[in-house]
């Protein structure tokens, strides 16, 4: 059993696609069938299990990260807990029937707490760059070299390349250092 | 709250750190951090700009892939699927991940637009080179311009010999870092570099120092000090850069709109510089 949440774990870090096919097509069914029962349609289930996805992702990149059960049941959980936040966000939620296993979620971890203050403070600002400074900068850490960049952001040289990625980063430096939160994350 | 000059100053430090630390440098940067709390801050947010930066990009690329899948689902018709675990996958159908691996880190960068971009990359060079004709066509054929755009138009990003870094600088490290960063991009970093070997080099190797940092300085949209730094280069007519600087420097002044300062300069290459004057020629013609 161990192994095989092991392997589960170290494909969806590697992002590996046969795995995440055959986990999709397993799983995928079961998440929708709980979404439908609860007040939501399939493109709810979609966004919901590419979220749950996306937070374990996220979470198996700590090397210290693992899970004490299968990893269906835990797969499960994360939808639970990320669809009674969709259901409280919602404007009409008091007309929304919450049924007992949604409500036996209540009082769990947030998701989004757990994100660290620093990436919090990353994100905020990063959001807050320009759309190609944005793109630039991920692909850049992403580890593509300035030629590969340069053809997919379509810029007219390598050194206006060079020059972007600079500007970019420095100004996201700046933004951070200017932010409210800065001295509290970083004191 | 610490000013934006020691901001500067501290950015600079962690880039030639980070850029190539020997044991040395490991132990000068070990010993500083111990003893200067602001400079462990500016460190642990450069280091974090960085990682947070790769996992985006990560992020992006594995939610690029689960999109696919589930977009191949749709297509393929999810709902003979459903619940009949262990069916076999049709692999042939994804997209190859090498070809997900190269572009879909990008929200932007949909699949159905590489699909586009495939198909159509013909016509967009074309609509693309006729485009740019059009553009060239009307700007050659304008009678004024604003500074901006004319600085626009004729700026070049000077591009350093290489022969220069064996000519007498090599062995001075501080200036093979400074060339690092300026053919890294890194060109706020670069001038800074290139002002300290400045003031430590011999009185006939200077002005070169002064004019690279000038240059660099233009890069990083740092006008003013550009400004400054190649003025000094202009001053002393016996520079061999003497002629570059002036020409950097009639440029700097037009993109700060300063049409004033720039056109004396540009007259003086027309008539004593032969490599600038045609272009000098043409903008004085279009200010």
């Amino acid at each position: 059993m161990e192994n095989q949440r092991n392997r589960v774990l170290v494909a969806i870090c590697q992002g590996r696609e046969e795995i995440l096919e055959k986990l999709y097509q397993e799983e995928f069914p079961v998440i929708e069938n709980f979404v439908i029962k609860n007040n939501g349609n399939k493109e709810d289930a979609r966004d919901l299990f590419h979220d749950a996805m996306m937070v374990i992702f996220q979470k198996s990149r700590n090397k210290d990260f693992d899970i004490s059960c299968n990893f269906s049941t835990y797969l499960y959980a994360v939808c639970k807990n990320l669809w009674l936040k969709e259901l409280r966000r919602k404007k009409n939620f008091s007309d929304v029937e919450i049924g007992t296993e949604i409500q036996s979620m209540e009082g769990q971890e947030e998701v989004d707490d757990m994100m660290p203050i620093r990436k919090k403070l990353f994100l905020r600002n990063f959001s807050r760059l320009s759309a190609k400074c944005q793109e630039v900068l991920k692909l850049t850490m992403g580890g593509m070299d300035v030629e590969e960049i340069k053809s997919i952001m379509e810029f007219s040289s390598l050194q206006h390349t060079m020059n972007r990625k600079y500007r970019c980063k420095k100004a996201l430096m700046e933004l951070i250092q200017k932010d409210p939160g800065f001295w509290d994350a970083y004191s | 709250m610490i000013n934006d000059k020691t901001n500067r100053e501290l950015y600079e430090e962690i880039e030639v750190w980070l850029s190539g630390m020997d044991s040395e440098d490991r132990e000068y940067l070990k010993n500083k951090l111990n003893n200067d709390s602001e400079l462990m801050r500016q460190l642990l947010l450069y280091k974090d700009v960085n990682r947070f930066a790769r996992e985006l990009h990560e992020e992006e690329r594995f939610s690029g892939l689960l999109k696919a899948i589930q977009d191949k689902k749709e297509k393929t018709g999810w709902e003979k699927d459903s619940g009949k675990a262990g069916k076999a996958v049709d692999f042939q159908s994804l997209p190859h991940p090498a070809f997900l691996e190269r572009y879909i880190g990008s929200r932007k960068v949909k699949r159905n637009f590489l699909l586009r971009v495939g198909v159509s990359a013909a016509a967009a060079v074309f609509l693309l080179v006729v485009t740019l004709g059009l553009v060239f066509y009307f700007q050659s054929n304008q009678q004024t311009d604003t500074p901006e755009r004319l600085f626009a138009a004729y700026y070049q990003p000077y591009q350093i010999d290489p022969a220069m870094r064996s000519d007498g600088y090599a062995e001075m490290e501080m200036l093979e870092k400074a060339f690092s960063a300026y053919n890294r991009g890194e060109f706020f970093l670069a001038a800074r570099l290139f002002e300290k070997a400045y003031e430590e080099l011999l009185p006939d190797k200077r002005t070169s120092l002064k004019f690279f940092a000038g240059v660099s300085y233009l890069e990083a949209e740092e006008e003013a000090m550009a400004k400054e730094a190649l003025g000094e280069v202009v001053d002393q007519r016996w520079s061999i850069f003497y002629p570059e600087a002036k020409w950097y420097l009639a440029l700097a002044y037009l993109k700060t709109g300063q049409v004033e300062k720039a056109k004396p300069l540009l007259e003086e290459l027309k008539t004593e510089i032969p490599q600038y004057a045609s272009k000098a020629e043409e903008i004085l013609d279009r200010i």
